[in-house]
């Protein structure tokens, strides 16, 4: 059976994006499935942001120490270190300025859940968000 | 307890006057046949003869059977005369005496007695201490078990409660200073205060509560039994008895570990998939035809409804461990709902149902969360859908408010009905109506996850059915403006949207 399925919700209107450059705010993504990261550093950057992709759980804690990105963007299963531990380190103990965003497609339990409501900034499932929404998702940081 | 005499006192009484009917019936088919056969009486006069002896047998025998009848309420009479404070001329009853409704009434008799002890007033002393050697003889039980006095603080604590949950000296103490019970839909307090308006005795079960002590040190699951016994004479109201199931779920657990995991490997992929199609859809804007342009869509939201049912697949898991927590936003529960069903036309239409939808006037902004409750829609109608019959064509939505200021839907069908004996089950896990689950193909966790995510959304959800005329399932929605009364405290001010949450956003931003 063929169906014309309306997709629901609605993905937001691709032009929507592109119109509108924001401020050249820097983004680190700490991600190790390269699709994933190539797919974000693509619409990151045509939205008018500066992104880097780095996808060793220690080298981008170490990068995002830097303190010269406004957004982290952090998976949970990453090489090396666990991102809520990544998150930890950089929350509570570099006391990061930086926005964190939580993107994974693991499902946490309570304990972690609390915890990333405790230090993280969002939180999102990464199959739930099209990489457009997810630049619409954290534009007023 | 006289609930099984009862029972029998019923059993006894129901064929006494079996008996006693069959007994009049054949003294008048015997008179009958004396007169007509012996007799050259008048038929008017033998008619007349026979209804006398038929009025007066009757007679006789209710009397017998009102005096049977009445004794036992005597009895009790008696008892309640006895020990009230005011009447100083009534003797105990002797029940021994009673021959039918004995077993009832001395139970009954014995319970007045029991109550009337309970609320004497009594001295201030040991006695409303509980009993040394009771807290001997519950210290070799080994569930752990706690009373608690009427203000909720620990009265009484066996041995097994104290070492596993490693407490020192918990006595008189409120439970909660001791011990965090999470994983509850209610909490053993509000439980306790509810029961108390209601009623002198209750019972109720918790089945997988996450115990830890409060210094962190002991955590495991319990399944909690607990008894309230309002002004109890011990001082104990509640009692509290805690089953260790650790064993139990943490194989549940792993086993949940796994699907968690599988389901991080499948959303991997989806998230490709999604995210391609959205650069494709970007890059060829205006580029492709008609045709292309669908199929786009089509790949995309074959990929939404995989990245949905597995969202699905865990909300079962947190519906199971009383871990569903939606992300609730201010939304017109009309325009989602036609929405919704807008997209289920198509599908009902290939196969010959008719979706009608009537909303009713006035109804307020809902505390919805479009996405699950999307799951809802689509589970009911699905379901209204594949247990109709082709000669079934119609299927009705509605929307209105209901007595309560909730909004309530309601989906009906003309289809086959379901089993009384089944109804009460039909919102668990994997339950399904068993004379269609060999034609019809479903998972048995439709209403399951639905009940679970209408009951995130503080709502309701039943059923009611009849075999061969049509089913109708309604559920509620709470008006967003008493939203605040019912979930204060829930959201620590983020913001949660149905991807996710952002912190400290106004919950009304749009």
């Amino acid at each position: 059976m063929i169906q014309d399925i309306t997709p629901y919700p609605s993905t937001p209107e691709p032009t929507a994006i592109e119109a509108t450059p924001p401020i050249a705010k820097k983004i680190l993504c700490i991600e190790d499935e390269p699709f994933i990261g190539d797919l974000y550093k693509r619409a990151f950057e045509k939205a008018g942001y500066s992104f880097e992709v780095i996808s060793d759980g220690y080298e981008g804690m170490n990068r995002a120490k830097s303190d010269e990105f406004d957004i982290i963007l952090l998976d949970i299963m990453i090489p090396q270190i666990l991102g809520i531990d990544v998150l930890h380190e950089l929350r509570k103990i570099h006391n990061l300025k930086a926005k964190i965003v939580i993107a994974t497609n693991l499902e946490q339990d309570e304990e972690t859940r609390a915890k990333i409501e405790q230090e993280a900034d969002a939180y999102v499932i990464k199959a739930e968000i099209t990489p457009s929404e997810l630049v619409e998702f954290v534009k007023d940081f | 307890m006289s609930g099984g005499h009862l029972v029998k006192f019923k059993q006894l009484f129901n064929l006494r006057v079996v008996f006693g009917l069959i007994f009049i019936s054949l003294v008048v088919a015997g008179l009958s046949y004396y007169i007509f056969e012996r007799t050259s009486l008048e038929p008017a006069v033998a008619i007349s003869v026979i209804l006398a002896t038929a009025i007066i047998v009757s007679v006789i025998f209710g009397i017998i059977l009102t005096n049977i009848l009445i004794k036992p309420t005597e009895y009790l009479a008696q008892a309640i005369f006895h020990i009230s404070p005011n009447e100083h001329f009534v003797s105990a009853p002797n029940v021994e005496a009673l021959g039918f409704g004995q077993e009832l009434v001395g139970s009954l008799t014995r319970q007045i007695y029991d109550y009337a002890a309970a609320s004497k007033p009594s001295e201030p002393s040991s006695q409303t201490q509980p009993a040394e050697q009771d807290t001997q003889i519950i210290d070799q039980v080994p569930v752990g078990i706690i009373g608690l006095d009427a203000f909720g603080n620990i009265k009484l604590i066996n041995k097994t409660a104290v070492d596993g949950f490693k407490l020192q000296n918990p006595t008189g103490l409120p439970l909660e200073n001791s011990l965090q019970i999470r994983f509850v839909n209610q909490t053993v307090a509000d439980w306790i205060k509810e029961v108390k308006d209601q009623s002198i005795n209750a019972t109720k079960t918790w089945r997988k509560a996450d115990i830890s002590s409060v210094n962190g040190e002991i955590r495991s699951y319990y399944d909690i039994a607990a008894i309230y016994r309002g002004g109890h004479v011990s001082g104990v109201e509640t009692l509290l008895a805690f089953f260790n199931h650790d064993e139990t779920f943490r194989v549940e657990e792993d086993a949940l570990n796994l699907i968690a995991l599988t389901v991080h490997e499948i959303r991997t992929p989806i998230t490709i998939v999604k995210g391609y199609v959205d650069a494709l859809k970007q890059d060829l804007a205006g580029k492709l035809d008609a045709q292309n342009q669908q199929y786009l869509d089509r790949l995309n939201a074959a990929s939404q409804n995989l990245s949905t049912f597995m969202s699905n697949v865990l909300s079962v898991i947190r519906a199971d461990q009383n871990q569903l927590n939606l992300p609730l936003k201010e939304e017109a529960w009309n325009t989602n709902l036609v929405a919704m069903v807008d997209n289920m036309k198509e599908r009902a239409g290939a196969r010959g149902k008719e979706l009608i939808v009537k909303i009713g006037g006035n109804l307020p902004p809902v505390a919805l969360d479009r996405l699950s409750s999307n799951e809802v829609i689509t589970n009911l109608i699905e379901n209204a859908i594949k247990y109709s019959p082709a000669s079934a064509k119609t299927i009705w939505i509605e929307t209105n408010l209901d007595s309560d200021g909730m909004v309530l839907t309601t989906i009906k069908d003309e289809g086959v009905g379901i089993p009384e004996s089944v109804l009460p089950n039909l919102f668990t896990k994997f339950q399904r109506n068993h004379r269609n689950k060999n034609s019809v193909v479903g998972t048995g966790l439709g209403l399951f996850l639905s009940k679970a995510i209408v009951s995130a959304h503080h709502g309701n959800i039943w059923i009611k059915s009849k075999e061969g005329q049509g089913t109708t399932v309604g559920f509620t929605l709470l008006p967003y403006s008493k939203l605040a009364e019912v979930a204060k405290d829930s959201n620590n001010g983020s913001e949660k949207v149905t991807h996710g949450w952002i912190k400290n956003h106004n919950m009304q931003r749009r």
